[in-house]
């Protein structure tokens, strides 16, 4: 199977049977996802930025490697994702001056699509307090 | 097999090897230009799917020379969604239809991919490229500070940009990713997470696709 056909069958297929998107919306994100070209230059995202782990440098950091977040943030994880744990989490919340950390469960790696209606309260929650406070 | 046949043959495997070469890197490294005359048929359905009155319209913003393709909707303070891997602007749509009423929604995609430029340098996606190209279009639209929304890539870049913009921000949100400098910092230090993301070794490997 193709790089296309995998993501529509492992990611947004899904998404459909369960009613989290329409049919339509489906076959829009099944066209225009996976294109192989296209894909091989998205993964230069990965190639520029993560070297060999056994040679990472300070260089290899931006802004730099102690950088923190100083305004009001909220870190948003499935409890089922392969690539966020707890140990991380914390490290995300201890790198912020202000940092609410929402894990849900049975969820996976798209919050937004598994939760949407949990993460639009968490997000229009941090952004009316942040007005009230300004 | 008399020598001129012999020529003719080496001369012929010598020309397909060249011509594979050359194709195979055309494949990698040329550079895809973004169709900007072209309406992105993700725009078209999401106002298809729009009950609110409330109109999608796209644009691009040039951005180091590049074609920066992003999507808007609504009216107030912005908020900027940020795609992750492998997805593009439209995966934010969910979201946006959620804020749209109340917020400017605006989603981007990012550098080689959707509707955007793609070109063939690696190290033109580099973080900070891509966080530059956000910076451009918040600057472009006369956005002053903005919310910030990001999932998987997206969250990175999200926390790059609030990481380097705390005045420029109001808000950052992050779904289903770290920041880049904790996930490289733990790669750095803690063996145990090599193996979680062994993955990205293989993007440095030639891909079959």
């Amino acid at each position: 199977m193709g790089v296309k056909e995998q993501i529509w069958e492992d990611t947004y297929s899904p998404f459909v049977e369960k009613g989290l998107i329409t049919k339509q919306q489906g076959e829009r994100l099944h066209e225009d996802i996976g294109q192989p070209r296209r894909t091989d230059r998205f993964i230069n995202w990965y190639r520029a930025n993560f070297p060999e782990f056994d040679e990472i440098t300070d260089s290899d950091f931006w802004p730099s490697r102690s950088a923190r977040v100083t305004v009001p943030a909220l870190f948003i994880y499935g409890e089922d994702d392969q690539v966020v744990t707890e140990e991380l989490a914390i490290d995300f919340k201890n790198s912020a001056d202000s940092m609410v950390i929402l894990p849900l469960e049975n969820t996976a790696h798209r919050p937004h699509f598994e939760r949407k209606e949990e993460v639009t309260a968490a997000i229009r929650e941090l952004i009316e307090e942040h007005q009230k406070s300004n | 097999m008399t020598f001129g046949r012999l020529k003719r043959w080496i001369f012929g495997i010598v020309a397909a090897l060249v011509l594979l070469l050359s194709g195979l890197y055309a494949w990698s490294y040329w550079p895809i230009a973004a169709d900007t005359n072209a309406i992105d048929p993700a725009v078209t359905l999401a106002n298809e799917l729009d009950e609110k009155g409330i109109k999608y319209r796209e644009g691009y913003v040039q951005s180091q020379g590049r074609q920066i393709h992003y999507v808007s909707a609504g009216q107030g303070e912005a908020i900027i969604f940020l795609h992750g891997f492998p997805s593009y602007w439209f995966t934010m749509f969910g979201l946006m239809e959620e804020f749209k009423s109340d917020y400017q929604v605006i989603a981007i995609d990012g550098l080689g991919v959707g509707k955007s430029d793609a070109p063939g340098d690696v190290d033109d996606y580099r973080i900070d490229k891509l966080v530059n190209h956000l910076e451009d279009v918040i600057d472009e639209l006369d956005l002053k500070k903005v919310h910030v929304v990001g999932h998987d890539w997206g969250a990175a870049i999200a926390t790059a940009y609030a990481q380097a913009n705390p005045s420029k921000t109001n808000t950052l949100t992050a779904i289903g990713a770290l920041p880049h400098n904790i996930l490289l910092h733990r790669l750095d230090t803690d063996p145990k997470y090599r193996e979680t993301f062994s993955y990205m070794s293989l993007f440095n490997q030639p891909i079959r696709f």
